[in-house]
């Protein structure tokens, strides 16, 4: 600094007036002497100013790293709160991490595939009803070789197999495709070859690839897995080459990884098989879907399948995630939620600690540490709780996403490698301290206002805990506990949405019921007649299997239906002036159906089973409706102005209205099995689940008879309300866990207010109040509380919900049911939380609380 | 080994100071003092000089400053040797031996003929 040189050039003077100079000659000399005093002077400068600079730097590095350490060492002092603090932020943080996680794996990844964004999939719709159906082969076909918006459409189906071999008899989930789908995907392959389009033609010898997980567990990853046989389905299949691993279809339709890749049977044009397209740059969704409806035609196909259902090319996430997003956006809103309330109670834990040191907080400014000193101290303190929680919570992830992998809710099956990838860890990593700062700004500022003089002079704690930390901790207390009634109002709904998904009438008895999906294919037995043949010699060999006391021949599971579009017209009721034709469910059974689906008929009987009689049967909705005077059985209905024939009812069936979905209001009917439409055999039974048996027993019969699937009723049900009753588990885990969170924030304000009025509370009963009215006067603050908490989570609860409904027009209006229901919960737990320090209000002692003074 | 005539400045002006603060502490001023005396006058040091070397010897961590007070009660900046300022001039010092007995060797010696 310029003082130096300023010392020196005064030495120098000093020293040259001492040998007899005058002071302008001193003067004079000394610059001389000294050289360039403006050079020296910038430089020193120049330097002094980098090195405070530098020490400033470490000086605050040290602080930083004096303060983390005194703040560590503080909390080993304190295990109990320290321990509360870490696992509350560690819960708030691991769970929030593990949400983060699932959203980017599941909405945010792209799809694994070249170009995935100009992948679409195909679909049939038709305007007016929200009913979707696979298109055809056939129409794929016509669509295979581009267009001009789009370069190539193929098509892939999932179906379970029987694999055979060695004495096992096991069910794996392969994929047929078009045999160019899987290198237009990027799929690469590690041995042997591809699929070729000779492959696909009828006639062609049977070949399949491998996944590569299938090569591993299956075949020990041993090259000459390569030209072996297996037995699927009946067929000697060669295995010609593996795939890659990493690849499947999964990420597009959600359905299981395939173990084989098969080439699409091309001699089934009409079968369903879904369909996924490349379109061109430029090329929109719309442009695309109206192409598709010109190549139908100009390949001579019918625009519209069933004259209704035409081609939408539609974005792949769009479809794949409908209840998917629902649920992703449902557990994000919950999880922040919880991430708040967590928060809100460490803060509060932090506000009463600071409330507790204020007399060493009050040494420390009295020795001149200034208020941001302070509190930067209590903030860096809060960083090291945060990062301590965010340690755990980062385990809690990676443990939580390895409990959902185990769960495996049937939506989210891609969460399979769900990790944690760098940019979650970021976010995860800057939560963690926006979530320190935000939960340590409010007790260091609390903390930094400390009056030093009132903390030396060791006055009691209540003088000096700010009534701006007294309102901010209620505050708090009041923000979780409306948070945890938004978060339980938004559980209930799910839980009654589920309950209501699954208190539907069934109509039937779901246990000891199942059912098994034959098919036989025209291409191994041409003649229909052959075909029905067989399936009644399957049918007769599984009615032989012990235990199965009833089989009926269907061509639906009970839990599914065909679907039937045509005018439906009553005898002896008018016309209307124009046919309207409506979809409608239609479910055809053979004999027997409702004997062994357990759904005793209300009326009459069931319909005569052979094909022709022309009888129906209605269910009883449909009976109430349509013939209102209750006169349906006898009546007589026909399907088609023109050329129907008239049908008559003979029986009314109870209900089943589960999982109908889009069908609510459409008249349900039974009708006779028509020729050839006999697909499924719907099994009864006693005792343990004979499914294997009666499979083997069907392959026993004919090899040419396939097992496309075999499962319980109870199984089916619960795969169709397996994913909403995943998003309602978990949704309300987190709110219990937020109000029991919220409860012991409340219980921490409640019982801090207690310890520090004692004196007056001693005073009160020194002056004859009773404990119980103490204790009532106690619980009436905390019932404030608790109010204020109610009032604020139902406006809350309210705006969220318009918000999520507007999103996801699914979830019910908020039911008066559901919020008294959650609103009791809050008070009964609020109450409780509070029950303890009342109970240790009712008893404090008048004399040792007036002796010990205020 | 000093190359350029600056380096030979330099390299001399710092072993000049470091031997100076062997003593103990001192201010920029009677370091300047001490030199003076040292070589009987013969050498004296351009002050600016001086203060450029100090501190330059301070961003090599050769030498240590703090700010203390003079004996005449006034506020100075005192510069004291660290270790690595001691073994830097040690071995500055081995090496100026050396260099100073190879020059006077050469000039002692005889005159070659022409």
């Amino acid at each position: 600094m310029a003082s130096e040189l300023d010392f020196h050039l005064d030495m120098r003077i000093a020293e040259l007036r001492a040998l007899g100079h005058t002071e302008s000659e001193a003067r004079d000399e000394a610059l001389r002497r000294f050289g360039n005093l403006a050079e020296a002077r910038s430089t020193l400068t120049r330097d002094a100013e980098r090195q405070a600079g530098r020490s400033r730097t470490a000086a605050w590095f040290q602080d930083f790293g004096r303060d983390a350490w005194f703040g560590l060492r503080g909390l080993r002092r304190r295990p109990a709160f320290a321990g509360l603090a870490v696992a509350t932020i560690g819960l708030g943080l691991g769970l929030t991490t593990a949400v983060l996680a699932i959203v980017n794996r599941l909405v945010l990844d792209p799809l694994p595939y070249p170009e995935a964004g100009r992948l679409a999939v195909v679909w049939l719709g038709a305007p007016g009803t929200g009913i979707q159906i696979s298109p055809t082969l056939e129409m794929q076909s016509a669509w295979q070789d581009g267009s001009a918006g789009f370069e190539w459409a193929y098509a892939h189906q999932s179906e379970q197999l029987l694999l055979e071999g060695d004495g096992i008899a096991e069910l794996v989930p392969t994929r047929s495709v078009s045999p160019a789908l899987l290198p237009a995907l990027g799929a690469r392959f590690m041995a042997g070859r591809r699929l070729a389009p000779a492959d696909a033609l009828p006639g062609a010898p049977p070949v399949a690839l491998l996944s590569w997980g299938a090569w591993r567990t299956r075949f020990g990853a041993s090259p000459d897995a390569i030209g072996r046989t297996v037995r699927l389905e009946g067929k000697t299949v060669t295995i010609v080459g593996v795939v890659a691993k990493g690849f499947d279809l999964t990420a597009l339709d959600g359905d299981e990884r395939a173990e084989f890749w098969l080439p699409l049977d091309t001699s089934r044009p009409g079968q369903s098989v879904s369909v996924v397209l490349l379109r061109r740059a430029g090329a929109g969704l719309e442009a695309v879907t109206r192409e598709l409806g010109a190549r139908l035609e100009a390949a001579g196909q019918p625009r519209l399948l069933y004259d209704k259902f035409g081609p939408i090319a539609k974005a792949p996430s769009e479809f794949a995630s409908e209840s998917r997003a629902r649920s992703l956006w449902l557990l994000t809103v919950a999880v922040a939620l919880l991430l708040g309330v967590a928060c809100a109670n460490v803060a509060a834990l932090l506000l009463s600690q600071a409330a507790t040191r204020a007399q060493e907080l009050g040494v420390r400014s009295a020795l001149g540490a200034g208020r941001g000193r302070v509190a930067r101290q209590l903030v860096t303190e809060a960083a090291v709780l945060g990062g301590l929680g965010g340690l755990l919570g980062l385990g809690l992830a990676v443990a939580a996403l390895g409990l959902t992998r185990v769960v495996r809710p049937a939506n989210l099956l891609q969460l399979d490698d769900a990790t944690l990838p760098p940019p979650v860890l970021l976010v995860s990593l800057s939560l963690t301290f926006v979530v320190a700062l935000l939960f340590g700004a409010a007790p260091a500022w609390a903390g930094s206002r400390a009056d030093a003089s009132a903390a030396l002079a060791g006055r009691s704690r209540r003088s000096f805990d700010s009534r701006f930390a007294r309102l901010l901790r209620s505050g708090l207390v009041v923000g979780q506990l409306a948070a945890s009634l938004v978060l339980l109002s938004g559980a209930g709904l799910l839980v009654r949405g589920f309950l209501h998904e699954r208190n539907l009438p069934l109509g039937f008895e779901p246990a000891g019921l199942g059912w098994i999906r034959l098919a036989v294919s025209r291409q191994d037995v041409p003649v229909p007649a052959v075909r029905e043949a067989l399936i009644a010699e399957a049918h007769t060999a599984v009615a032989a299997v012990p235990g199965i006391e009833q089989v009926a021949l269907t061509a639906d599971p009970p839990l599914g239906h065909g679907v039937m579009e045509s005018e439906f017209l009553i005898e002896g009721q008018p016309l209307p002036g124009e046919p309207v034709k409506s979809l409608m469910p239609i479910r055809m059974i053979g004999a027997e159906y409702f004997t062994t689906v357990g759904m005793p008929l209300v009326a009459g009987r069931a319909p005569d089973a052979r094909p022709g009689s022309a009888e129906v049967v209605v269910d009883r909705e449909t009976a109430g409706r349509l013939w209102p005077g209750g006169s349906a059985v006898g009546s007589r209905i026909r399907f088609n102005r023109d050329a129907g024939v008239w049908h008559t009812v003979v029986g009314i069936a109870p209900e089943q209205r589960a999982l109908i979905g889009a069908f609510e209001d459409a008249p349900f009917l039974y009708t006779p099995l028509d020729p050839g439409r006999g697909e499924t055999l719907v099994l009864r039974w006693r005792g343990e689940v004979p499914l294997e048996r009666a499979s083997a027993a069907i392959r026993a019969v004919d090899p040419r008879i396939r097992v496309r699937s075999a499962v319980t009723a109870t199984g089916a049900l619960d795969e169709r309300l397996g994913p909403r009753s995943f998003t309602m588990a978990v949704v309300a885990g987190f709110a219990l866990l937020a109000l029991l969170l919220a409860a012991v924030g409340l219980y921490g304000v409640i019982a801090l207010m207690v310890s520090q009025r004692n004196y007056e509370l001693g005073v009160r009963i020194a002056l004859g109040a009773a404990p119980g009215a103490v204790a009532r006067m106690v619980l009436r603050e905390g019932a404030i509380r608790i109010g204020a908490g109610l009032l604020l989570g139902s406006v809350l609860a309210a705006g969220l919900g318009t918000v999520v409904r507007s999103l996801s027009p699914d979830v019910g209006s908020l039911n008066g049911g559901v919020w008294a229901g959650a609103a009791l919960l809050l008070l009964g737990t609020g109450l409780l939380a509070c029950w303890a320090p009342a109970r240790r209000a009712a008893r404090v002692d008048p004399l040792t609380t007036l002796r010990a003074g205020g | 080994m000093p190359k350029t005539p600056n380096d030979l400045l330099h390299g001399t002006l710092d072993i000049l100071i470091l031997k100076a603060l062997t003593m103990g502490p001192l201010h920029g001023y009677a370091i300047s003092r001490w030199i003076e005396a040292r070589t009987g006058g013969l050498l004296a040091i351009e002050d600016a000089a001086l203060y450029k070397a100090l501190h330059r010897l301070e961003r090599q961590h050769a030498i240590a400053a703090d700010w203390g007070v003079s004996d005449t009660n006034r506020k100075a900046k005192y510069y004291e040797l660290t270790r690595r300022g001691r073994a830097a001039l040690r071995t500055e010092a081995r090496v100026w031996r050396r260099y100073a007995g190879a020059v006077a060797a050469v000039l002692r010696s005889a005159p070659t003929s022409r």
